[in-house]
């Protein structure tokens, strides 16, 4: 099932260089900086990093970048998955060569795709992968002991992808995994969820191994999820929200009457107006809230486990839980970020088109303008 | 001392062997601490990657059936000779 990695790198460059037959000059960059113990920033090694790094390039337009406890997946716009990082229980869908380093896939390696088909979204967990084709197959990889594959009964590690044995009836919309459970949003408004549902994070009836798929019923029709390591977020139109499982911070009590997104690190969650302010609720007890205060100007705002990552022009800028390097060069000599820090100032040749943040690691993706 | 969250023993996860209860840390590694430290009064998890703590909220009594686990797996691991 699996190609011989070799020759899948090969491919990978044949690929980068072709589009259609022709040799393109577009090139789109991955940098990345923070928490590196399992290889899961790609670059070779498993030294923290706290200023960003380029771990990789590709003519293809990276669409996607997310993190599990240590490991990473890549998203191109043509269907391509990469991933780098821990890989003991196969939750970089990658099997590796035996003179690999370890259990760890130490740079971005292709996950194959299955039967051909394109990938078109993923999310990582603690532990665990979940893949999504276009033919609306999910699959999953990595391990789990409460659901987190949603392969089954008691089906706890799998260090190949398989496919959940679930029929989603419409496409994708989002897909997203914290600690140990994942919410998919389809397209036609259902949400769906598995895993770790002890705390009701998951709906009704509250189980604490949801082994397979469960429709999680709703009171409105849902535009947007976003989930914490002890709850899931769902939002509609109308500024409904609904809060699902633990609220220790009493999120729900302090929803805003107005907002237009919203993004969750593990212990709080931070609401986006419609003027651009943020509004941040939840644990600050390494810095996690905003500080932006009545500041807008800015291009992208994204957020890690307990970490903000912020887009102003060409500036990657930083707050929160920054022990691991990822709020880039600390001012202090504090592991809190309670300022707001610049990482990196990219030059105009490269033009940033997404952030990211991930178990304290941060992602840049850049395009060349050359 | 400041945690970084409070943790219920529920949603941590014991390992019979090592005696460890363990729980993720948002820098990937996982917080832990001994069912005999708790035991002890003790109630704070480390990372031994961070210097990030939790407080582990249970009562003494929560550790019983956790004791129970690990009697129950010696009795397996070492069966008593005839």
């Amino acid at each position: 099932m699996f190609t011989k990695l070799k020759q899948n790198k090969a491919l990978n460059f044949e690929r980068a260089h072709l589009i259609k037959g022709r040799r393109t000059d577009e090139m789109f960059y991955v940098y990345s900086c923070g928490s590196n113990g399992r290889y899961q920033l790609g670059n070779g090694t498993d030294e923290d990093l706290n200023q960003l790094e380029r771990v990789f390039e590709t003519t293809f337009r990276p669409v996607k970048v997310v993190c599990g406890g240590n490991h990473t997946l890549i998203l191109l716009e043509n269907g391509d998955l990469f991933s780098a990082g821990d890989n003991t229980h196969g939750q970089c869908g990658i099997v590796l060569e035996s003179d690999s380093e370890g259990d760890n896939v130490v740079r971005f390696t292709q996950v194959p795709r299955i039967g051909g088909v394109p990938w078109v979204d993923c999310s990582a967990g603690y532990e665990f992968s979940v893949f999504v084709n276009e033919s609306q197959e999910v699959y999953s990889s990595g391990f789990g002991l409460k659901g987190e594959l949603g392969q089954g009964e008691k089906a706890s590690k799998s260090t190949i992808l398989k496919k959940i044995d679930h029929s989603f009836n419409s496409e994708t919309k989002k897909i997203k995994s914290c600690l140990d459970h994942t919410v998919i949003l389809l397209e036609n408004g259902q949400v769906f969820g598995w895993g770790n549902g002890r705390s009701g994070k998951l709906g009704q009836p509250a189980i604490s191994k949801l082994w397979t798929p469960r429709q999680i019923e709703t009171g409105f029709e849902v535009m947007n999820i976003e989930i914490g390591r002890d709850f899931t977020v769902l939002g509609g139109l109308d500024q409904n929200i609904e809060i699902l499982g633990k609220d220790k911070f009493s999120i729900t009590s302090q929803i805003p009457n107005e907002w237009i997104d919203f993004k969750a690190m593990w212990s709080s969650v931070h609401f986006i107006k419609s003027n651009g302010q943020i509004l941040s609720i939840g644990n600050d007890s390494h810095g996690q809230l905003t500080k932006l205060g009545d500041y807008v100007k800015y291009d992208l705002f994204e957020v890690g486990s307990e970490h903000t990552i912020l887009q102003i022009g060409q500036s990657i800028k930083s707050w929160g839980w920054g022990e691991h390097g990822n709020c880039g060069i600390n001012k202090t000599d504090s592991v809190t970020f309670d300022y707001i820090n610049e990482i990196h100032k990219f030059p105009l040749n490269e033009s940033i088109i997404g952030i990211n943040g991930g178990c304290a690691t941060t992602w840049v993706i850049t395009q060349s303008n050359e | 001392m400041s945690y970084y969250d409070q943790i219920e023993i529920e949603d941590m996860t014991f390992d019979p062997t090592t005696q460890l209860f363990t729980y993720p840390c948002p820098c990937g590694d996982k917080f832990q601490v001994f069912i005999d430290d708790l035991q002890d009064g003790e109630d704070v998890a480390v990372c031994p990657s961070c210097s990030l703590m939790i407080q582990v909220i249970f009562e003494p009594e929560d550790l019983e059936e956790f004791y129970e686990e690990m009697n129950t797996d010696d009795l397996v691991a070492q069966p008593i000779a005839a």
